[in-house]
Protein backbone atom coordinates (compact mmCIF):
# COMPACT_ATOMS: atom_id res chain seq x y z
CA UNK A 1 0.00 0.00 0.00
CA UNK A 2 1.11 3.36 -0.79
CA UNK A 3 0.10 6.51 1.80
CA UNK A 4 -0.38 8.68 -0.77
CA UNK A 5 -1.01 12.02 0.81
CA UNK A 6 -4.34 12.67 -0.83
CA UNK A 7 -6.25 9.84 1.58
CA UNK A 8 -4.66 11.55 4.27
CA UNK A 9 -7.63 14.07 5.23
CA UNK A 10 -6.56 14.55 8.98
CA UNK A 11 -3.48 16.32 8.27
CA UNK A 12 -5.16 19.37 6.63
CA UNK A 13 -8.75 17.78 6.82
CA UNK A 14 -11.75 19.43 8.56
CA UNK A 15 -11.17 17.52 11.76
CA UNK A 16 -8.42 18.43 12.93
CA UNK A 17 -8.42 20.44 16.51
CA UNK A 18 -7.27 23.47 15.57
CA UNK A 19 -4.77 24.60 13.33
CA UNK A 20 -1.72 27.04 14.05
CA UNK A 21 0.22 28.96 11.48
CA UNK A 22 3.45 29.43 11.93
CA UNK A 23 6.44 29.99 9.37
CA UNK A 24 8.26 26.84 8.57
CA UNK A 25 11.75 27.26 9.82
CA UNK A 26 10.70 29.88 12.34
CA UNK A 27 11.82 29.59 16.04
CA UNK A 28 9.61 29.14 18.52
CA UNK A 29 8.26 32.79 19.87
CA UNK A 30 4.91 30.76 20.99
CA UNK A 31 3.05 33.01 24.21
CA UNK A 32 0.19 32.19 26.29
CA UNK A 33 -1.57 35.30 24.32
CA UNK A 34 -1.06 32.87 20.39
CA UNK A 35 -2.81 30.09 22.56
CA UNK A 36 -6.49 29.64 21.17
CA UNK A 37 -9.19 30.17 23.39
CA UNK A 38 -10.12 26.89 24.06
CA UNK A 39 -6.74 26.17 25.24
CA UNK A 40 -6.64 29.29 27.77
CA UNK A 41 -9.95 27.43 29.08
CA UNK A 42 -7.94 24.47 29.66
CA UNK A 43 -4.92 25.96 30.99
CA UNK A 44 -7.16 28.20 33.96
CA UNK A 45 -9.70 25.11 34.29
CA UNK A 46 -6.42 23.54 36.20
CA UNK A 47 -5.89 26.53 38.62
CA UNK A 48 -6.78 26.59 41.70
CA UNK A 49 -9.93 28.63 42.83
CA UNK A 50 -7.85 31.15 44.72
CA UNK A 51 -5.32 31.68 42.51
CA UNK A 52 -8.40 32.56 40.04
CA UNK A 53 -9.73 34.98 42.09
CA UNK A 54 -6.65 36.47 43.09
CA UNK A 55 -4.64 36.28 39.61
CA UNK A 56 -6.27 34.98 36.78
CA UNK A 57 -9.35 36.92 36.53
CA UNK A 58 -6.83 40.39 36.71
CA UNK A 59 -4.96 39.17 34.42
CA UNK A 60 -6.83 40.78 31.71
CA UNK A 61 -9.90 40.79 29.72
CA UNK A 62 -10.05 37.85 28.22
CA UNK A 63 -9.47 35.93 30.99
CA UNK A 64 -11.83 37.74 33.09
CA UNK A 65 -14.68 36.62 30.26
CA UNK A 66 -13.35 32.75 29.99
CA UNK A 67 -13.69 32.70 33.40
CA UNK A 68 -17.09 33.95 33.61
CA UNK A 69 -18.81 32.08 31.65
CA UNK A 70 -21.29 29.17 32.61
CA UNK A 71 -19.62 26.54 31.08
CA UNK A 72 -16.45 27.23 32.33
CA UNK A 73 -17.79 26.84 35.98
CA UNK A 74 -19.70 23.94 34.63
CA UNK A 75 -16.61 22.08 33.43
CA UNK A 76 -14.90 23.44 37.43
CA UNK A 77 -17.24 21.75 38.92
CA UNK A 78 -17.30 18.68 36.74
CA UNK A 79 -13.49 18.19 37.49
CA UNK A 80 -13.84 18.92 41.41
CA UNK A 81 -14.21 15.97 43.68
CA UNK A 82 -17.05 15.74 46.39
CA UNK A 83 -15.12 14.44 49.93
CA UNK A 84 -15.78 14.71 53.38
CA UNK A 85 -14.02 17.78 55.32
CA UNK A 86 -13.33 17.05 58.80
CA UNK A 87 -11.83 20.04 61.12
CA UNK A 88 -10.85 19.33 64.72
CA UNK A 89 -11.95 22.21 66.98
CA UNK A 90 -8.02 22.83 67.51
CA UNK A 91 -5.75 25.14 65.46
CA UNK A 92 -5.20 22.36 63.15
CA UNK A 93 -5.49 22.04 59.01
CA UNK A 94 -8.84 20.15 57.81
CA UNK A 95 -8.53 16.65 56.61
CA UNK A 96 -9.99 15.86 53.21
CA UNK A 97 -11.01 12.41 52.75
CA UNK A 98 -12.29 11.23 49.00
CA UNK A 99 -12.63 8.48 47.06
CA UNK A 100 -9.88 8.38 44.07
CA UNK A 101 -10.74 5.15 41.74
CA UNK A 102 -12.20 3.38 44.22
CA UNK A 103 -9.11 4.18 46.62
CA UNK A 104 -10.12 6.21 49.94
CA UNK A 105 -7.20 9.14 49.96
CA UNK A 106 -6.87 11.96 52.93
CA UNK A 107 -4.80 14.86 52.76
CA UNK A 108 -4.99 17.64 54.98
CA UNK A 109 -5.63 20.73 53.37
CA UNK A 110 -2.97 23.55 53.17
CA UNK A 111 -4.99 26.07 54.88
CA UNK A 112 -6.54 26.59 58.43
CA UNK A 113 -10.07 27.08 58.89
CA UNK A 114 -10.76 29.86 61.28
CA UNK A 115 -13.28 29.09 64.09
CA UNK A 116 -15.80 26.35 63.60
CA UNK A 117 -16.63 24.84 60.16
CA UNK A 118 -20.45 25.46 59.95
CA UNK A 119 -21.62 24.13 56.84
CA UNK A 120 -20.15 23.47 53.28
CA UNK A 121 -21.21 22.97 49.92
CA UNK A 122 -19.42 23.26 46.33
CA UNK A 123 -16.48 24.68 47.40
CA UNK A 124 -17.61 27.23 49.87
CA UNK A 125 -17.43 27.00 53.81
CA UNK A 126 -19.12 29.19 56.14
CA UNK A 127 -17.29 29.81 59.53
CA UNK A 128 -19.84 30.32 62.02
CA UNK A 129 -18.33 33.08 64.12
CA UNK A 130 -19.43 34.94 60.80
CA UNK A 131 -22.45 33.57 59.86
CA UNK A 132 -25.05 32.14 62.26
CA UNK A 133 -26.55 29.91 59.70
CA UNK A 134 -26.02 27.96 56.59
CA UNK A 135 -25.90 28.19 52.59
CA UNK A 136 -26.28 26.21 49.17
CA UNK A 137 -24.73 26.94 46.07
CA UNK A 138 -27.31 27.31 43.38
CA UNK A 139 -26.32 26.53 39.66
CA UNK A 140 -24.45 29.72 39.73
CA UNK A 141 -24.84 31.79 42.76
CA UNK A 142 -24.33 30.66 46.40
CA UNK A 143 -26.56 31.44 48.69
CA UNK A 144 -27.02 31.88 52.28
CA UNK A 145 -30.21 30.96 54.55
CA UNK A 146 -30.28 32.10 58.28
CA UNK A 147 -32.87 31.11 60.21
CA UNK A 148 -34.28 33.18 63.69
CA UNK A 149 -36.69 33.86 65.81
CA UNK A 150 -39.47 36.56 65.13
CA UNK A 151 -39.75 38.73 68.56
CA UNK A 152 -43.17 40.57 66.43
CA UNK A 153 -46.06 38.23 67.74
CA UNK A 154 -46.30 35.14 70.64
CA UNK A 155 -45.20 32.60 69.97
CA UNK A 156 -42.33 33.42 68.57
CA UNK A 157 -41.89 31.08 65.51
CA UNK A 158 -38.75 30.36 64.00
CA UNK A 159 -38.51 32.01 60.10
CA UNK A 160 -36.41 31.54 57.35
CA UNK A 161 -34.39 34.06 54.95
CA UNK A 162 -32.18 33.85 52.25
CA UNK A 163 -29.37 36.18 50.54
CA UNK A 164 -27.36 35.62 47.47
CA UNK A 165 -23.73 35.63 48.67
CA UNK A 166 -21.76 38.97 47.25
CA UNK A 167 -25.69 40.06 45.22
CA UNK A 168 -28.26 41.11 47.99
CA UNK A 169 -27.57 43.53 50.47
CA UNK A 170 -31.16 42.41 52.31
CA UNK A 171 -32.35 39.02 53.22
CA UNK A 172 -35.51 37.72 51.48
CA UNK A 173 -37.90 36.12 53.77
CA UNK A 174 -39.13 32.31 52.97
CA UNK A 175 -42.11 31.30 53.85
CA UNK A 176 -42.51 29.09 56.87
CA UNK A 177 -46.21 29.25 57.14
CA UNK A 178 -46.91 25.90 55.77
CA UNK A 179 -44.87 24.25 58.40
CA UNK A 180 -45.80 22.68 61.07
CA UNK A 181 -45.12 24.35 64.51
CA UNK A 182 -43.10 21.35 65.23
CA UNK A 183 -41.73 21.66 61.90
CA UNK A 184 -40.73 25.00 62.70
CA UNK A 185 -38.66 24.34 65.58
CA UNK A 186 -36.83 22.29 63.59
CA UNK A 187 -35.15 25.18 61.84
CA UNK A 188 -32.75 25.83 65.10
CA UNK A 189 -30.77 23.19 64.34
CA UNK A 190 -27.79 22.84 61.95
CA UNK A 191 -29.14 22.30 57.89
CA UNK A 192 -27.49 19.83 55.92
CA UNK A 193 -26.89 20.84 52.06
CA UNK A 194 -27.39 18.87 48.87
CA UNK A 195 -27.15 20.14 45.36
CA UNK A 196 -29.47 22.84 45.42
CA UNK A 197 -31.22 22.16 48.65
CA UNK A 198 -30.87 22.57 52.48
CA UNK A 199 -32.29 20.01 54.66
CA UNK A 200 -32.97 20.48 58.26
CA UNK A 201 -33.62 17.44 60.44
CA UNK A 202 -33.44 16.83 64.24
CA UNK A 203 -31.62 13.52 65.59
CA UNK A 204 -34.83 12.61 67.55
CA UNK A 205 -36.93 13.58 65.29
CA UNK A 206 -39.08 12.16 62.46
CA UNK A 207 -39.81 15.32 60.39
CA UNK A 208 -37.22 16.69 57.04
CA UNK A 209 -37.91 20.52 56.66
CA UNK A 210 -36.53 20.54 52.79
CA UNK A 211 -35.57 24.09 51.20
CA UNK A 212 -35.08 24.28 47.44
CA UNK A 213 -32.71 26.68 46.80
CA UNK A 214 -33.30 27.66 43.38
CA UNK A 215 -37.30 28.56 43.94
CA UNK A 216 -36.54 29.47 47.93
CA UNK A 217 -39.62 27.12 48.44
CA UNK A 218 -39.76 25.06 52.38
CA UNK A 219 -41.22 22.08 52.24
CA UNK A 220 -41.92 19.69 55.33
CA UNK A 221 -41.89 15.77 55.18
CA UNK A 222 -41.72 12.67 57.28
CA UNK A 223 -39.72 9.73 57.22
CA UNK A 224 -41.59 6.26 56.34
CA UNK A 225 -43.50 5.29 59.79
CA UNK A 226 -41.80 2.98 62.42
CA UNK A 227 -38.64 4.53 62.34
CA UNK A 228 -39.70 7.25 65.05
CA UNK A 229 -38.32 5.75 68.55
CA UNK A 230 -35.00 4.55 67.12
CA UNK A 231 -31.98 6.61 66.94
CA UNK A 232 -31.57 8.44 63.30
CA UNK A 233 -28.34 9.96 61.66
CA UNK A 234 -29.31 12.07 59.01
CA UNK A 235 -26.06 12.59 56.54
CA UNK A 236 -25.76 14.44 53.48
CA UNK A 237 -24.12 12.46 50.86
CA UNK A 238 -23.33 16.02 48.41
CA UNK A 239 -26.11 15.03 45.82
CA UNK A 240 -28.60 13.58 48.33
CA UNK A 241 -30.20 13.12 51.76
CA UNK A 242 -29.75 9.93 53.41
CA UNK A 243 -31.00 8.94 57.28
CA UNK A 244 -29.16 5.95 59.11
CA UNK A 245 -31.24 3.91 61.11
CA UNK A 246 -29.40 1.98 63.90
CA UNK A 247 -30.53 -1.30 64.80
CA UNK A 248 -27.89 -2.27 66.99
CA UNK A 249 -24.49 -0.77 67.52
CA UNK A 250 -23.09 -2.25 64.60
CA UNK A 251 -25.93 -2.38 61.81
CA UNK A 252 -27.51 0.55 60.23
CA UNK A 253 -30.63 0.72 57.92
CA UNK A 254 -30.23 3.03 54.94
CA UNK A 255 -32.64 5.23 53.39
CA UNK A 256 -32.62 7.93 50.86
CA UNK A 257 -34.81 11.04 49.92
CA UNK A 258 -35.12 12.70 46.51
CA UNK A 259 -34.99 16.31 47.28
CA UNK A 260 -37.56 16.93 44.36
CA UNK A 261 -40.49 14.73 45.66
CA UNK A 262 -39.46 13.89 49.55
CA UNK A 263 -40.25 10.20 48.73
CA UNK A 264 -37.99 8.07 51.03
CA UNK A 265 -36.26 4.56 49.24
CA UNK A 266 -34.66 1.99 51.13
CA UNK A 267 -31.29 1.62 50.12
CA UNK A 268 -29.35 -0.88 51.72
CA UNK A 269 -28.21 -2.30 55.35
CA UNK A 270 -24.99 -2.06 56.63
CA UNK A 271 -23.93 -4.47 58.69
CA UNK A 272 -20.45 -4.97 60.85
CA UNK A 273 -21.27 -6.92 63.62
CA UNK A 274 -18.85 -9.83 61.82
CA UNK A 275 -16.20 -7.04 62.04
CA UNK A 276 -16.49 -6.41 65.52
CA UNK A 277 -13.31 -7.92 66.16
CA UNK A 278 -11.03 -6.83 63.75
CA UNK A 279 -12.55 -3.00 64.63
CA UNK A 280 -11.32 -3.56 68.63
CA UNK A 281 -7.94 -4.98 67.66
CA UNK A 282 -7.68 -1.88 65.74
CA UNK A 283 -9.07 0.81 68.57
CA UNK A 284 -6.17 -1.26 70.95
CA UNK A 285 -3.39 -0.83 68.70
CA UNK A 286 -4.37 2.66 68.18
CA UNK A 287 -5.57 4.25 71.58
CA UNK A 288 -3.98 1.82 74.03
CA UNK A 289 -5.41 0.13 77.06
CA UNK A 290 -7.09 3.36 77.96
CA UNK A 291 -9.64 2.97 75.83
CA UNK A 292 -12.17 -0.04 75.94
CA UNK A 293 -13.62 -0.67 72.76
CA UNK A 294 -16.53 -1.64 74.12
CA UNK A 295 -17.17 1.45 75.67
CA UNK A 296 -17.22 3.81 72.19
CA UNK A 297 -19.99 4.60 70.21
CA UNK A 298 -19.88 4.09 66.45
CA UNK A 299 -21.56 7.11 64.41
CA UNK A 300 -22.31 7.13 60.66
CA UNK A 301 -20.43 10.90 60.06
CA UNK A 302 -20.77 10.55 56.31
CA UNK A 303 -20.11 9.28 52.56
CA UNK A 304 -17.26 9.59 50.00
CA UNK A 305 -19.08 9.10 46.79
CA UNK A 306 -22.50 7.53 48.16
CA UNK A 307 -20.32 4.80 47.73
CA UNK A 308 -18.38 4.97 51.14
CA UNK A 309 -19.69 4.94 54.48
CA UNK A 310 -17.35 6.96 56.95
CA UNK A 311 -17.74 5.84 60.64
CA UNK A 312 -16.45 7.55 63.59
CA UNK A 313 -15.61 5.69 66.90
CA UNK A 314 -16.90 8.36 69.08
CA UNK A 315 -14.88 9.15 70.72
CA UNK A 316 -11.92 8.41 69.67
CA UNK A 317 -9.85 9.55 66.07
CA UNK A 318 -10.50 6.04 64.74
CA UNK A 319 -12.84 5.68 61.64
CA UNK A 320 -14.42 2.72 60.09
CA UNK A 321 -14.37 3.48 56.28
CA UNK A 322 -17.24 0.78 54.72
CA UNK A 323 -17.28 0.23 51.26
CA UNK A 324 -21.34 -0.68 50.64
CA UNK A 325 -21.18 -2.44 47.31
CA UNK A 326 -17.81 -4.23 47.73
CA UNK A 327 -18.70 -4.76 51.65
CA UNK A 328 -15.11 -4.01 52.00
CA UNK A 329 -14.10 -2.59 55.25
CA UNK A 330 -10.96 -0.26 56.26
CA UNK A 331 -9.58 1.66 59.09
CA UNK A 332 -8.35 4.86 59.55
CA UNK A 333 -6.67 6.53 62.73
CA UNK A 334 -6.94 10.86 62.21
CA UNK A 335 -3.69 12.18 62.28
CA UNK A 336 -5.37 15.40 64.62
CA UNK A 337 -3.99 16.42 68.59
CA UNK A 338 -7.93 17.16 69.27
CA UNK A 339 -10.52 14.53 69.02
CA UNK A 340 -13.48 16.92 68.96
CA UNK A 341 -14.33 16.51 65.06
CA UNK A 342 -16.81 17.93 62.59
CA UNK A 343 -17.38 15.87 59.63
CA UNK A 344 -19.02 18.10 56.35
CA UNK A 345 -19.40 16.88 52.91
CA UNK A 346 -17.13 19.14 50.41
CA UNK A 347 -16.68 20.06 47.22
CA UNK A 348 -12.58 20.99 46.22
CA UNK A 349 -10.43 21.28 43.22
CA UNK A 350 -7.58 18.84 43.38
CA UNK B 1 -5.23 -1.46 3.17
CA UNK B 2 -2.21 -1.82 5.89
CA UNK B 3 -3.60 -4.68 7.52
CA UNK B 4 -3.63 -6.71 3.85
CA UNK B 5 0.21 -6.20 3.91
CA UNK B 6 1.32 -6.97 7.36
CA UNK B 7 0.61 -3.99 9.43
CA UNK B 8 3.48 -1.40 10.01
CA UNK B 9 5.60 -1.59 12.58
CA UNK B 10 7.12 1.81 12.17
CA UNK B 11 5.81 5.40 10.86
CA UNK B 12 7.33 8.44 9.48
CA UNK B 13 6.61 12.23 10.93
CA UNK B 14 7.66 14.89 9.26
CA UNK B 15 7.48 18.01 11.12
CA UNK B 16 6.77 21.46 9.72
CA UNK B 17 10.20 22.53 9.28
CA UNK B 18 10.63 18.99 7.35
CA UNK B 19 12.44 17.04 10.08
CA UNK B 20 11.52 13.38 9.53
CA UNK B 21 11.44 11.21 12.09
CA UNK B 22 10.94 7.53 12.51
CA UNK B 23 8.22 6.11 15.78
CA UNK B 24 6.94 2.81 16.53
CA UNK B 25 3.10 2.27 15.40
CA UNK B 26 2.05 1.46 18.59
CA UNK B 27 3.79 4.70 20.27
CA UNK B 28 2.34 7.17 17.74
CA UNK B 29 -0.88 6.18 17.77
CA UNK B 30 -1.61 7.61 20.88
CA UNK B 31 -2.19 10.39 19.10
CA UNK B 32 -6.01 10.18 17.91
CA UNK B 33 -5.14 12.13 14.59
CA UNK B 34 -2.32 9.17 13.98
CA UNK B 35 -4.35 6.86 15.18
CA UNK B 36 -7.12 8.21 12.66
CA UNK B 37 -4.51 7.80 9.88
CA UNK B 38 -3.44 4.60 10.61
CA UNK B 39 -6.65 2.88 10.66
CA UNK B 40 -7.77 5.07 7.32
CA UNK B 41 -4.69 3.43 5.50
CA UNK B 42 -2.90 6.46 4.46
CA UNK B 43 0.06 5.98 7.19
CA UNK B 44 2.08 4.09 4.56
CA UNK B 45 4.35 7.12 4.06
CA UNK B 46 5.63 10.32 5.65
CA UNK B 47 2.78 11.32 7.73
CA UNK B 48 3.41 15.03 7.03
CA UNK B 49 2.21 17.19 10.50
CA UNK B 50 2.13 20.93 9.47
CA UNK B 51 1.37 22.41 12.34
CA UNK B 52 4.37 20.98 14.45
CA UNK B 53 7.92 22.13 14.11
CA UNK B 54 10.53 19.66 14.97
CA UNK B 55 11.79 20.62 18.44
CA UNK B 56 8.67 20.09 19.57
CA UNK B 57 8.12 16.95 17.41
CA UNK B 58 10.98 15.31 19.26
CA UNK B 59 9.39 16.42 22.31
CA UNK B 60 6.44 14.14 21.67
CA UNK B 61 7.94 11.51 20.11
CA UNK B 62 10.37 11.14 23.66
CA UNK B 63 7.14 11.23 25.28
CA UNK B 64 5.11 8.88 22.89
CA UNK B 65 8.24 6.26 23.57
CA UNK B 66 8.08 6.96 27.07
CA UNK B 67 4.33 6.66 28.34
CA UNK B 68 3.91 3.63 25.80
CA UNK B 69 6.84 1.74 27.79
CA UNK B 70 5.08 1.51 30.78
CA UNK B 71 2.08 -1.07 31.28
CA UNK B 72 -1.19 0.03 32.17
CA UNK B 73 -0.48 1.26 35.79
CA UNK B 74 -2.10 5.20 36.38
CA UNK B 75 0.71 6.27 39.66
CA UNK B 76 3.61 5.37 37.27
CA UNK B 77 2.06 7.23 33.62
CA UNK B 78 1.31 10.26 36.02
CA UNK B 79 5.11 9.81 37.85
CA UNK B 80 6.38 9.77 34.17
CA UNK B 81 4.69 13.10 32.68
CA UNK B 82 5.46 15.06 35.57
CA UNK B 83 9.02 14.14 35.31
CA UNK B 84 8.83 14.68 31.45
CA UNK B 85 7.51 18.21 31.85
CA UNK B 86 10.02 19.25 34.84
CA UNK B 87 12.72 20.32 33.28
CA UNK B 88 10.42 22.39 30.55
CA UNK B 89 10.07 26.15 30.35
CA UNK B 90 7.12 27.70 29.44
CA UNK B 91 7.63 28.35 25.85
CA UNK B 92 8.49 24.16 25.02
CA UNK B 93 5.05 23.72 27.54
CA UNK B 94 3.25 26.87 25.07
CA UNK B 95 4.49 24.41 21.79
CA UNK B 96 3.49 21.37 23.55
CA UNK B 97 0.03 22.50 24.13
CA UNK B 98 -0.25 23.57 20.42
CA UNK B 99 1.04 19.96 19.37
CA UNK B 100 -0.81 18.09 21.79
CA UNK B 101 -3.67 19.62 20.90
CA UNK B 102 -3.22 19.18 17.21
CA UNK B 103 -2.10 15.46 17.34
CA UNK B 104 -5.43 15.03 19.66
CA UNK B 105 -3.35 13.70 22.88
CA UNK B 106 -5.52 14.25 25.43
CA UNK B 107 -3.45 12.73 28.22
CA UNK B 108 -0.28 14.96 27.22
CA UNK B 109 -2.87 18.14 26.79
CA UNK B 110 -3.80 17.82 30.35
CA UNK B 111 -0.75 17.23 31.57
CA UNK B 112 1.00 20.40 30.16
CA UNK B 113 -2.45 22.23 30.65
CA UNK B 114 -2.01 21.66 34.54
CA UNK B 115 1.72 22.27 34.28
CA UNK B 116 0.85 25.67 33.04
CA UNK B 117 -1.22 26.21 35.28
CA UNK B 118 0.88 25.26 38.10
CA UNK B 119 3.37 27.73 36.55
CA UNK B 120 0.73 30.61 37.66
CA UNK B 121 0.37 28.93 41.56
CA UNK B 122 0.16 31.78 44.21
CA UNK B 123 2.17 34.37 41.67
CA UNK B 124 0.65 37.67 41.42
CA UNK B 125 -1.37 39.47 38.80
CA UNK B 126 1.78 41.71 37.39
CA UNK B 127 4.03 38.43 37.63
CA UNK B 128 1.43 36.17 35.47
CA UNK B 129 1.35 39.43 32.73
CA UNK B 130 5.20 39.53 32.51
CA UNK B 131 5.90 35.90 32.57
CA UNK B 132 3.38 35.34 30.06
CA UNK B 133 3.71 38.42 28.03
CA UNK B 134 0.37 39.70 28.03
CA UNK B 135 -0.88 43.31 28.11
CA UNK B 136 -2.80 44.84 31.06
CA UNK B 137 -5.97 46.06 29.13
CA UNK B 138 -7.72 47.32 32.18
CA UNK B 139 -8.45 50.72 32.55
CA UNK B 140 -7.44 51.16 36.51
CA UNK B 141 -10.91 52.14 37.48
CA UNK B 142 -12.01 48.68 35.49
CA UNK B 143 -9.44 46.68 37.58
CA UNK B 144 -10.40 48.27 40.59
CA UNK B 145 -14.01 47.15 40.32
CA UNK B 146 -13.24 43.29 39.50
CA UNK B 147 -11.09 43.50 42.31
CA UNK B 148 -13.86 44.70 44.07
CA UNK B 149 -16.23 41.84 42.86
CA UNK B 150 -17.01 38.79 45.06
CA UNK B 151 -14.90 40.35 47.27
CA UNK B 152 -16.04 38.19 50.05
CA UNK B 153 -14.15 35.01 48.54
CA UNK B 154 -11.53 33.62 50.58
CA UNK B 155 -11.30 36.24 53.10
CA UNK B 156 -10.07 35.46 56.39
CA UNK B 157 -8.50 32.27 54.84
CA UNK B 158 -4.93 31.23 56.09
CA UNK B 159 -2.31 30.45 53.66
CA UNK B 160 0.87 28.42 54.70
CA UNK B 161 3.98 29.78 54.48
CA UNK B 162 5.54 26.37 53.31
CA UNK B 163 3.23 26.01 50.51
Amino acid sequence: MVGSKSNCVYVNGSNRPYYHRRCKGKISSTNIESLPDELVFDILLHLQSEDIHRGARLVCKKWYNTVRTRNFRCARLRNSTVGLLIHSSGDERPIFLTLEKGRVEMSKLSYKIPGRVWTSCNGLILDYEVMRDAYAAASMEYKVAQTFSSRLRYPFVRGCAILTVGVDKFWRHVDTENLSPIGREILRGIPLTTEGYFHWTHREGTRVLTLNVETEIITETLVPNGYGKKTKYYLSTGRSLTLLIACSGFSWEVLKMKSETGEWTKLTKVDLKARKCEFEQFVRECCGPVVQPSSLVIKPVGWLDEEVLVLNAFPTLVCVLYKVRAQEIEFVELDFDDDDLNFQVHRIRM
Amino acid sequence: MAAETGTPTTLTLKSNDDELFSVAESAAILSVTIRNMVEDGCAGGVIPLDNVDGKTLASVITYMNGISAIPADEEKKKSYRDKFLSDKDFETLADMVLAANYLNMSCLMDAVSAKIAQVMEKKSVGWVRRKFGIENDYTPEEEAAVKEEHKWTFEGVETDDDN
